[in-house]
């Protein structure tokens, strides 16, 4: 229960939609949203498979809490090949369209083939339908969000939706829902604008029963509602300060990844902090920040709204950007900024609004720009390269004129749209991308953070925090506190939290939960909701399965040991000032016992007896 | 002493006057603990939950001890997160 | 003593945790559809607003239903519909000047809010307080205290 149990199959070469039944069996083995749907996905696509041809698929999938008061219950997720990593892709969102699509009947929704052409699905219930969207391509998430909505003439709508960044083809497109909500990572939205699908507009009435024992769920709700509170950091951190607090704690302890990762503490860091955010401004005397925002069913409410300074340079004449809209989260303000040495809150909050505007990965984007930036200071590019962009570390022109042109994909915006590596390997510079299986950094240096470095090399879908984001430990003493220079029981610490972080991931609840919470809390919820027994321990082996399905499609995909590693600059520059002054990554030596303990062999391989232990298909 | 003491997130306001950008150079007296610079700026030890020195962690029994040094740095934070 | 449901729409987050908790207690499900609050996002200026039935004193809605179907709880103070007599004519709906009194295909009632008879469930869904259950006679006795702690006391200046 909790499921809705049924799958709505879009079959885009064909213009047609069908409904099936869940699999039941696998929702017991792999729970529901980022597990779930990589089980439909190993099964349905070869590995190998061109990731932007007709023969990849798209899901779109919730997990059994999704769209109920659990506190983040609204999370979905999209899956699909990554045309940045050729790795399996898992980008997860909030907002308001997960909930939405369970109320409306749906578990799941599969995208195959290719449509002829642009089309976007209408769901309203029990009923879906492609609508040509002719009228939509070329045009902005925000155009099209409101196009969408004046069509139906139903304000009620919610709304996914790619941009212009992915019709380019920008390799980290994302697909943005609620205007401002993004499965950000790994192209997700590149490979919905590969299919002609623009948009998914929902709208669901049916609500979300099936409540295995309603009395003890909303028993089990409350108390972990009341943990989320009394909790200082979800209760009290979170919601005022957001995620961009991290930004003066990690330049302090010198792990912020700054100028293409070549210094690891950014001078500007305290222009561009949470604290700076809430600070007034000059010209009309408002901050930045204008209050914070919950998705469904969050009690958190980490998110930001904010507004741009109406005097910047970015939006003079431009009434459009004038008003609120999704503000500077962390990992945004760290890539915009100090990955590109820019300390103007202004001109992030703007490059930011551009991202979200037109569907592009905001990490992933800066990292690309701070990429080209190193290439333009070496003279590996020029003015002539760029379009006359003079792409110097530090120019708030640059990294905004950047986000212009990569978000149409006009100009030098086709190059940046390649992502860090191909535009290294462009170049002639592949050792300055400061990526993993192609995908762009996040905002925490493996040499100041270890068990980051260990997360970033092992991540199944490349460089990435979310994985298993040991700074927790390593840096903020959550659940306890681990030296961020040592190495060892790191491998231990991140196969841990990789594990737990994958059943997360599959329930419809937010990771941010697990500043308080922890399987503990997870379990009973599940449980008075969902048919079967959930425990702690099943959902760790839930999480284990999923980790090891989700590499062994990237092993078929063509991935071998080789390819967990970090780029070279860790291995040969020392971070160059702060607590890890010399330091560089340990992910060499941590990698064997990882693998150990991941019951995999010496190669990166799954052992036999682990996939038999766990149940893995084929 | 001279140190410089940082306070963010919701100690922003536990700041003496003249703090630029959660940061302050304040004079300590020679020898004085983590603990004893912690109460003399009146910051809750419960909410002295990210203790650096100098961007070095200190954990419970470093607070006791006298590890400042003339143009040390030493930032506080409340419980915090993100990600 | 009477007691009237609160709204601080400057503590709102827009979570829709009351919308769920409404639309459980009384349908049965999670289901913001059928939730007698919503809670409305301004997306320009950046503000969530949860808005519902006020309880009208001289309600239009009860005055307006022909068949007598609205009712005033003595207990609570709330209008609420009888079922069994609603014709589903939606009178009520055009009468209601805030538009609070909403019809329901399902059913072919209309629904409105009823307080959940004294314990409105929304309000203790409300992580932020933005929604509160208070006397119904002093509802702005917070926003007067706040105030009042910013008068100043000339005599204690000097």
């Amino acid at each position: 229960m909790a499921w809705t149990k049924k799958i709505l199959r879009v079959n885009l070469t064909e213009g047609k939609v069908s409904s099936e039944p869940l699999n039941m069996e696998w929702a017991q083995q792999y729970l529901g949203q980022r597990g779930l749907a990589t089980r439909y996905l190993v099964d349905e696509i070869d590995p190998k498979c061109d990731p932007l041809g007709p023969e990849n698929k798209l899901i779109m999938a919730t997990g059994p809490l999704t769209g109920t008061m659990v506190s983040t219950g609204g999370r979905y997720s999209v899956i699909t090949k990554s045309p940045l990593t050729n790795c399996v892709a898992c980008s997860n969102s909030g907002g308001f369209i997960g909930a939405e699509m369970k109320s409306a009947g749906w578990d799941m929704i599969i995208f195959e083939g290719k449509s002829p052409k642009p089309v976007y699905l209408y769901v309203e219930n029990e009923t879906a339908e492609l609508v040509p969207a002719d009228d939509l391509w070329g045009k902005s998430v925000w155009e099209a969000d409101k196009l969408i909505h004046e069509k139906h003439g139903d304000p009620q709508l919610r709304i996914s939706c790619i941009g212009r960044a992915a019709e380019a083809g920008c390799l980290y497109s994302a697909v943005i829902n609620d205007l401002h909500r993004a499965a950000g990572r790994s192209g997700v939205g590149t490979v919905m604008g590969s299919k002609n699908l623009k948009a998914v507009a929902v709208r669901g009435t049916r609500g979300v029963g099936n409540i295995k024992d309603p009395k003890r769920f909303m028993e089990e709700v409350s108390k972990a509602k009341q943990v989320l509170a009394e909790n200082e950091v979800t209760g009290k951190g979170l919601p005022t300060y957001g995620t961009q607090v991290l930004m003066n704690v990690i330049n302090e302890v010198g792990a912020m990844p700054t100028r293409n990762m070549r210094e690891v503490q950014f001078e500007h860091a305290n222009q561009i902090s949470a604290e700076a955010m809430a600070e007034p401004r000059k010209s009309d005397g408002k901050p930045n920040l204008t209050t914070n925002a919950g998705c469904f069913a969050c009690t958190i409410a980490c998110g930001r709204i904010s507004t741009i300074d109406k005097t910047h340079y970015s939006v003079v004449n431009k009434p459009e950007y004038w008003g609120n809209s999704g503000g500077l989260e962390y990992e945004a303000a760290w890539a915009l900024g100090c990955d590109t040495g820019v300390g103007d809150l202004d001109a992030l909050t703007y490059a930011n609004f551009v991202c979200n505007e037109d569907g592009m990965d905001p990490i992933s984007f800066g990292a690309t720009v701070a990429a080209a930036m190193e290439l333009y200071d070496i003279g590996a590019i020029d003015s002539k390269t760029t379009g006359g962009i003079e792409m110097k570390f530090g120019s708030a022109e640059a990294l905004t004129q950047a986000a212009e042109l990569t978000a149409r994909g006009e100009g030098f915006g086709q190059d940046l749209g390649l992502g860090s590596k191909r535009l290294c390997e462009k170049y002639g510079h592949p050792d300055l991308s400061m990526t993993v299986k192609g995908q762009e950094f996040p905002a925490y240096d493996p040499r100041g953070i270890q068990g980051m470095g260990l997360t970033y090399a092992t991540s199944n879908r490349g460089a990435c925090h979310l994985r298993s984001y040991t700074v927790a430990s390593e840096i903020l003493g959550i659940p306890e506190k681990t030296d961020p220079l040592a190495t060892e029981g790191k491998p231990g610490l991140v196969k841990a939290f990789q594990d737990a972080t994958a059943a997360v991931d599959s329930t419809g609840c937010c990771v941010f939960t697990t500043f308080a919470w922890t399987l503990e809390n997870f379990a009973p919820q599940l449980d008075a909701a969902c048919e079967g027994d959930w425990t702690p321990e099943k959902l760790v082996e839930v999480g284990e399965r999923i980790w090891n399905l989700e590499r062994e499609f990237n092993l078929k995909a063509g991935i071998t040991a080789a390819d967990d590693t970090l780029p070279k600059r860790f291995f040969t520059e020392g971070a160059n000032t702060g607590p890890a002054k010399g330091k560089k990554s340990g992910v060499k030596e941590m990698m064997p016992e990882y693998y150990q303990l991941r019951g995999w062999s010496a190669e990166g391989t799954i052992n036999p007896d682990t996939r038999k232990r766990l149940g893995l298909p084929g | 002493m001279k140190i410089t003491l940082k306070l963010f997130a919701s100690l922003t306001d536990y700041l003496p006057e003249g703090a630029v950008r959660n940061a302050a150079e304040v004079e300590v007296p020679a020898g004085a603990s983590l603990n004893a610079v912690i109460d003399r700026y009146r910051v809750p030890r419960e909410l002295a939950h990210l203790v650096l020195v100098n961007g070095v962690y200190a954990g419970a029994s470093e607070r006791e001890k006298s590890c400042l040094k003339e143009g040390d740095t030493l930032a506080i934070w409340p419980p915090v997160a993100g990600g | 003593m009477q007691k009237s449901l609160h709204i601080d729409p400057g503590k709102c987050t827009g979570c829709l945790q009351c919308e769920m908790a409404c639309s459980f207690e009384n349908e049965g499900v999670f289901n913001p559809a059928k939730s007698r609050i919503k809670v409305f996002t301004f997306h320009e200026e950046g503000r969530f607003v949860p808005y519902t039935c006020t309880q009208c004193a001289e309600a239009w809605c009860l005055h307006a239903c022909p068949v007598d179907a609205i009712v005033i709880n003595t207990r609570t103070g709330s209008k609420d519909v009888i079922e069994d007599l609603c014709v589903g004519c939606k009178v009520c709906t055009i009468a209601c000047p805030f538009g609070t009194v909403n019809y329901s295909q399902d059913t072919g009632k209309v629904i409105k809010c009823d307080l959940c008879g004294g314990d409105p469930e929304c309000a203790k869904a409300c992580p932020t307080g933005a929604i509160t259950y208070i006397d119904a006679d002093a509802t702005g006795l917070d926003r007067m205290r706040t105030w009042a702690g910013r008068t100043d006391n000339a005599a204690h200046v000097s």
